[in-house]
């Protein structure tokens, strides 16, 4: 099953290791993939482009089916193979409707978090403005203390949505791993680092944790001061 | 092959190959019943089991009065007579012969010197012989320079030893190299690319892994204690 699947990759990006958690939940290890260097632009090769018309990593085959978005393809494959692995969605409604929603709700957690950590990436420099890196990082602040504020309610050990692993972890924890690796002050978010340290070796994260990470435990200080 | 009876597995789980045998019958359903052979009590050496197995190792496998010992020889037997996926021990010559490739070099290579350190460090010193440690510096060197052919060698840019997917392998490989953890040690320590392949198969075993394992963190947790 997995020899017939494809995933384009770049190392360290959230949106690629959402992908490969799932796939490691649900037990589909033998996956075929290419790494590529995001330094070097080769997400925009052509071999991609084929596929994803947004060159955009991860780019995801399955057989004939191509699953570009990686909330789409991590749904694809526990919709795909629910009774194999991990049930990434569960049965009951109460709790599928708080996964969905803190699955998509990680997309304002990513988001802020980029507008932060990597705004000299995303901005080119004429248009960079130092009251807005500060809109930003106030931004962020409040995210993280909403988010924290949800594990609060939800008491110790939990889980984003609930007492079980479920896709909401998926989908965040390698949003949530930048916050520790960026040395982002704990006191901006304590039950999320706990949150972290919980997850950080379950067995699906560490089979996918970012080979440079391991190399290089600690990342640059873009988060220092939040 | 329906209607079978379960097989026997003789193991003792502090023996790296009794482990990989474990794990492998387990994570594949295939039935069996477990005798355990205490090592320690030299239960391997009684003639009853040396009736089993005149070489007086472990693990030994009993299919329905098939018996036969070496668990490279058991585990692809297994693989070949039950119906387990086929990246254990593919059918395709070409991907077989580089499992074969493996388990050939294992038993004097990978084996054979994580094996010594874990005696070195662990056993004699239970036996009341310390650590010698001439023999155990070169016992780390030569566990070095197997590391270094595993990871540029074997594992190359592939995400398991053999290819995309675990195979025998992997399994055989990640037993022998979580030996040394009883006293602590991980071998794999400073190579981030090897942790990387250990975390993918562990992923892979699930909870066959960490069960059969167990009796290597209890050591673990005695022999840290005591320091």
């Amino acid at each position: 099953m997995a020899q017939s699947m494809m995933l384009y990759w770049c190392s360290g990006s959230p949106p690629c290791w959402r992908v490969m958690i799932a796939l490691e939940e649900k037990m589909l290890q033998g996956y075929k993939h290419k790494h590529l260097s995001f330094e070097k632009n080769e997400h925009k090769c052509e071999e991609v482009k084929a596929l994803n018309p947004r060159a955009q990593v991860p780019t995801f085959k399955h057989g004939d089916i191509v699953v570009n978005e990686s909330f789409a393809a991590c749904l694809y494959l526990e919709s795909a193979f629910k009774s194999q692995g991990t049930r990434l969605i569960p049965d009951d409604l109460a709790e599928q409707a708080l996964v969905y929603q803190r699955m998509l709700e990680t997309n304002n957690l990513q988001q802020k978090m980029y507008d932060v950590a990597f705004y000299d990436y995303y901005v080119p420099e004429g248009e960079r403005h130092e009251s807005a890196l500060k809109r930003n990082k106030e931004s962020l602040v409040a995210e993280l203390k909403l988010w924290d504020g949800y594990l609060e309610k939800m008491g110790k050990a939990s889980y984003l949505a609930g007492k079980n692993f479920t896709m909401a972890d998926v989908v965040c924890f390698p949003v949530i791993a930048y916050f520790p690796r960026l040395h982002c002050p704990r006191e901006r978010c304590p039950r999320l680092m706990e949150y972290y340290e919980m997850l950080k070796d379950r067995p699906s994260i560490k089979a996918s944790w970012p080979l440079e990470w391991l190399e290089k435990p600690e990342g640059q200080d873009t988060l220092k001061n939040l | 092959m329906a209607g079978r009876q379960a097989v026997k597995a003789y193991l003792d789980l502090l023996s790296q190959p009794c482990r990989a045998l474990l794990i492998f019958l387990k994570h594949n359903r295939i039935p069996h019943t477990v005798e355990l052979v205490a090592l320690r009590k030299g239960q391997h050496k009684t003639p009853e089991f040396s009736k089993l197995n005149p070489m007086q190792k472990v693990p030994v496998l009993d299919d329905n009065g098939f018996v036969l010992t070496e668990s490279d020889a058991i585990l692809k037997y297994l693989a070949t007579t039950y119906n387990v996926p086929d990246h254990w021990y593919p059918k395709l010559p070409e991907k077989r012969a580089r499992v074969d490739e493996y388990t050939a070099w294992h038993h004097v290579n990978t084996r054979m010197h994580a094996s010594t350190v874990f005696l070195q460090e662990v056993i004699f010193p239970r036996m009341g012989q310390p650590t010698n440690p001439v023999k155990f510096k070169k016992a780390l060197t030569d566990l070095d320079g197997t590391l270094d052919m595993l990871e540029n060698m074997f594992l190359k840019r592939q995400a398991f030893l053999c290819g995309h997917d675990i195979s025998l392998a992997d399994l055989l490989a990640v037993c022998e190299l979580m030996q040394p953890m009883c006293s602590g040690r991980d071998v794999l320590k400073d190579r981030p690319k090897l942790q990387s392949w250990r975390s993918r198969v562990q992923s892979a075993l699930s909870d066959s892994f960490d069960e059969a394992h167990s009796v290597v963190y209890q050591i673990r947790q005695k022999f840290t204690a005591k320091l």
